[in-house]
């Protein structure tokens, strides 16, 4: 279970998220939906403690606000960055072994490979050289590698082609399908959220100010008019 | 032929020196101005082992560990306040090289001192005679340069090193403790400036301002190189140190300093990224 409490962020004096509360149990994908601006990848930097934050975040009963990145990182959880984060000139089969900084051991996993088959063929490329869709596959696989318990995707439609984005809706629901991992999935794509999430929380100038079930969330449903400015209303 | 031997030992040396410079830099955005009094140091820590007896490799061996010893503490003490902030880390830095330099004066005294070599053998190499000291400084130089290239491009701490340099807050959030990597990488750049401190001991006259003498070449070599990349900066040492004897050949020092000067500023405009683009750089 993750739960944020009262979470206050920013960047030097100008706060961002003002009071964020949510609650997201294991084994499901949440969705946290919001217009540009109103604070959705501060909140994914201030879980992993790349920002500095105020209030509580505790994961698994633990608390991780004060924790310093790499240690929320080895507390089993694994960040995808918007932008995906990965390292151009490095290999693709290095950048997975990146992922493996936050458990340890040698090898990437074969079931990986596995997971992520169109990895596999790519190895030793340079990341930089895939395509958009191949480097957000990369950046998930590289998540992956540490076997997260809970992953946090912030904005991974983003750039990416309708397939793969359709593919992408496929995926995430298999990936907490076992009831052991938790996915909290910052988002625009409404599309992606009504197939990947379960439910979803709206976020607005740095608060959290509603929440409806993933199957509620029609282009004509008044939440997502209200809190997205999407649909007829 | 024996003038490309000194330059290839200079600039085997020199990159030494680059090296560890560049390492603390890419990885704390800390300029170490105390680098140069890290090879002082390292050339005064095996005069000072070879006064008490201790046999001359015995010394150039406590001197790596004692100027990584020095490296771990200042990093504690000082480095670790310091990174990302690089006006204070200049001034803190240069106030620690001050400190290091004025220490030495008040233990050793300002004059020179000599060391004395292993050897005075001679070798002959395609006809020319060479001191065989010099050569085993060269081998050991471009062996322990070798092995930090392949420290940082074969290794999990290499890996590591390289992405906390490209994007520290992504490294970080992959479970990398950069503070960590950064720490064990300056220690590593204080060893390698002790240590090739120790191997010109015997080259040189030892006095408390000699680091000066190498912090500048090897600041210029890290520019010119492109302080993300190992190969780059030791191509960088080529470049200045190379430059540097060629033409001290033909002009005077102030003549030969200032030009290689003017090539670094060219090198760097044309090529503001160095001469060899890191591996863990952003596009």
């Amino acid at each position: 279970m993750l739960e944020i409490r009262n979470l206050r962020a920013g960047y030097g004096g100008s706060a961002v998220l003002h009071d964020v509360s949510l609650r997201v149990p294991t084994g499901t994908v949440a969705a946290l939906l919001g217009r540009n601006g109103m604070g959705k990848s501060t909140l994914c930097k201030a879980l992993m403690g790349l920002v500095p934050a105020h209030g509580s975040v505790r994961f698994n009963n633990e608390e991780l606000l004060g924790l310093s990145p790499h240690a929320i990182a080895r507390r089993g959880i694994a960040y995808v960055p918007q932008g995906r984060g990965i390292f151009p000139n490095f290999t693709v089969l290095q950048n997975l072994q990146l992922g493996l900084a936050s458990r340890g051991g040698r090898g990437v996993p074969q079931h990986v490979f596995g997971m992520f088959p169109q990895l596999e063929p790519l190895r030793g490329r340079a990341a930089g050289t895939l395509s958009g869709g191949e480097q957000q596959i990369l950046a998930l696989a590289r998540a992956m590698v540490a076997a997260p318990q809970l992953l946090i995707l912030d904005e991974p439609s983003e750039g990416l082609a309708p397939l793969i984005v359709s593919e992408l809706a496929a995926l995430l629901p298999r990936l907490v399908s076992d009831g052991h991992m938790t996915v909290l999935l910052v988002e625009q794509n409404l599309e992606l959220v009504q197939r990947a999430a379960s439910f979803a929380a709206f976020l607005e100038k740095g608060a959290v100010v509603g929440a409806a079930a993933a199957s509620d969330l029609g282009p004509r449903s008044a939440a997502v008019h209200r809190y997205l400015g999407l649909g007829a209303g | 032929m024996e003038f490309a031997l000194d330059v290839l030992s200079y600039v085997l040396v020199l990159g030494l020196v680059a090296v560890g410079l560049a390492v603390i830099f890419a990885l704390l955005r800390v300029l170490n101005l105390a680098h140069g009094e890290f090879l002082m140091l390292g050339a005064y820590s095996v005069l000072f082992a070879t006064q008490s007896g201790i046999p001359f490799w015995a010394a150039v061996v406590v001197a790596t560990v004692a100027l990584a010893a020095l490296g771990a503490i200042v990093e504690m003490l000082l480095i670790r306040r310091l990174a990302g902030r690089p006006l204070d880390s200049i001034l803190g830095t240069w106030g620690l090289a001050i400190l290091l330099r004025q220490a030495v004066v008040l233990h050793f005294g300002p004059a020179s001192q000599n060391v004395d070599a292993p050897t005075s053998a001679d070798v002959v190499i395609a006809g020319i005679v060479y001191p065989q000291y010099r050569l085993t400084v060269m081998a050991i130089a471009a062996a322990v340069l070798l092995g930090t290239v392949v420290l940082f491009v074969g290794t999990r701490f290499g890996l590591h090193a390289r992405a906390a340099i490209a994007r520290p807050d992504i490294a970080a959030a992959l479970g990398v403790d950069v503070r960590k990597v950064a720490a064990r990488s300056f220690v590593l750049g204080a060893a390698l400036a002790g240590l090739a401190g120790a191997l010109i001991s015997p080259l040189i006259s030892v006095d408390p301002n000699l680091g000066l003498g190498y912090l500048v070449p090897a600041f210029l070599a890290m520019l010119v190189g492109g302080g993300a990349s190992v190969f780059g900066v030791i191509a960088g040492a080529g470049v200045v140190g190379g430059a540097d004897s060629v033409l001290s050949l033909y002009l005077s020092s102030v003549w030969a300093q200032s030009a290689v000067f003017v090539l670094a500023i060219m090198l760097i405009r044309l090529r503001p990224s160095g001469l060899v683009r890191g591996r863990g750089e952003r596009p």
